[in-house]
């Protein structure tokens, strides 16, 4: 009666969408989380967008780009990836 | 019991058995060792849709939060990566309705050649993603360069010469990442799971782009702090 477990698991997991496979046997990735551009957007911290540019305004850039960066790496793992296993 | 009696008793059990399970164990499911195998590939095949299926999600919440591309791409992305979810999730309820083990190979093969979530569907959403933030960059430093230009106008009595050169310097940087990395959203989302792996090289190239426009903006960070300090 395995037919029935399998299904209810992949219900579970999809449905709930929680949770993270426990053995990656194909050898597949599974996507990082990624940061969104509007993850490191205006905070109340944010230099006033008017006025005189300081460098506090141009360090809230480098917050984006050190963002980009991360996502630009996950990118390379991404392209470095196979499909993996899906058979045995 | 009888012989006739034992006959009889045997008959009623047999449907009764029958009634409970829908089948007379004796028709087309495999038993034993093949049964066992036939398990075993559903498993696997579910295991490797699974995968798919929770990385399509995350990358679906991030295509959501997507701030600077147009909705239509942002929906285009997001539609895409649903559509892989649902069809992996029917296949899914397929391979676990199949009855022998080349089909479950068959199907299973499928996740792959039909979907390519790994080596295209998910290095595609990405790569829109990404060009989402630097164009977010790009966007946040031409403010920072208007307000750089402003405060060049308005240093009465000083040379300005330099803050000028940097600040055109920062600009036409921000030029080349805005022709860059525009057209890039829309030539990944075309981009199939059939064409693949003739699609794999504009991926690439969208890569090497996405590298040259994150090149730029440092660059204009950069000047962006050059500028301030002219004008000091």
């Amino acid at each position: 009666m395995k037919k029935p477990l399998i299904g209810l698991a992949l219900v579970a997991v999809l449905g709930l969408g929680t949770g993270a496979c426990s053995k990656d046997s194909g050898g597949g990735s599974k996507a990082s989380a990624t940061t969104p551009s509007s993850a490191t957007a205006s905070s109340p911290t944010t230099p006033a967008a008017t006025g005189p540019v300081t460098d506090a305004d141009v360090t809230e850039v480098d917050q984006l780009l050190h963002s980009l960066d991360t996502e630009l790496g996950r990118l390379d793992s991404d392209m470095a990836t196979g499909e993996g296993e899906v058979q045995q | 019991m009888t012989p006739p009696a034992v006959r009889k008793a045997l008959v009623v059990a047999a449907a009764l058995a029958v009634g409970a399970t829908g089948s007379v164990g004796l028709g087309p499911r495999p038993a034993g060792a093949q049964q066992v195998r036939l398990n075993a590939a559903k498993q696997v095949a579910t295991a490797a849709i699974t995968r798919r299926v929770l990385a399509l999600r995350e990358l679906t919440t991030a295509a959501k939060a997507i701030v600077r591309l147009s909705e239509a791409d942002r929906s285009a992305l997001t539609a895409q990566l649903q559509d892989q979810v649902n069809g992996l999730t029917s296949l899914n309820a397929k391979i676990q309705g199949d009855a022998d083990e080349a089909t479950v190979r068959a199907d299973a093969g499928t996740i792959v050649t039909d979907y390519r979530v790994y080596v295209l569907t998910i290095p595609r959403a990405r790569g829109v993603v990404v060009s989402d933030i630097e164009l977010t960059a790009e966007d946040r430093l031409s403010k920072l360069a208007d307000r750089l230009q402003a405060m060049i106008d308005q240093a009465s009595g000083k040379d300005t010469t330099k803050a000028r050169a940097d600040l055109a310097t920062l600009r036409a940087k921000l030029t080349s990442v805005t022709g860059t990395v525009s057209p890039l959203p829309a030539a990944l989302l075309a981009l199939q799971p059939s064409g693949y792996p003739g699609n794999r090289t504009t991926l690439e190239q969208a890569r090497a782009s996405l590298r040259t426009g994150r090149q730029a903006l440092g660059d204009a960070a950069t000047l962006a702090r050059t500028v301030i300090a002219d004008l000091k």
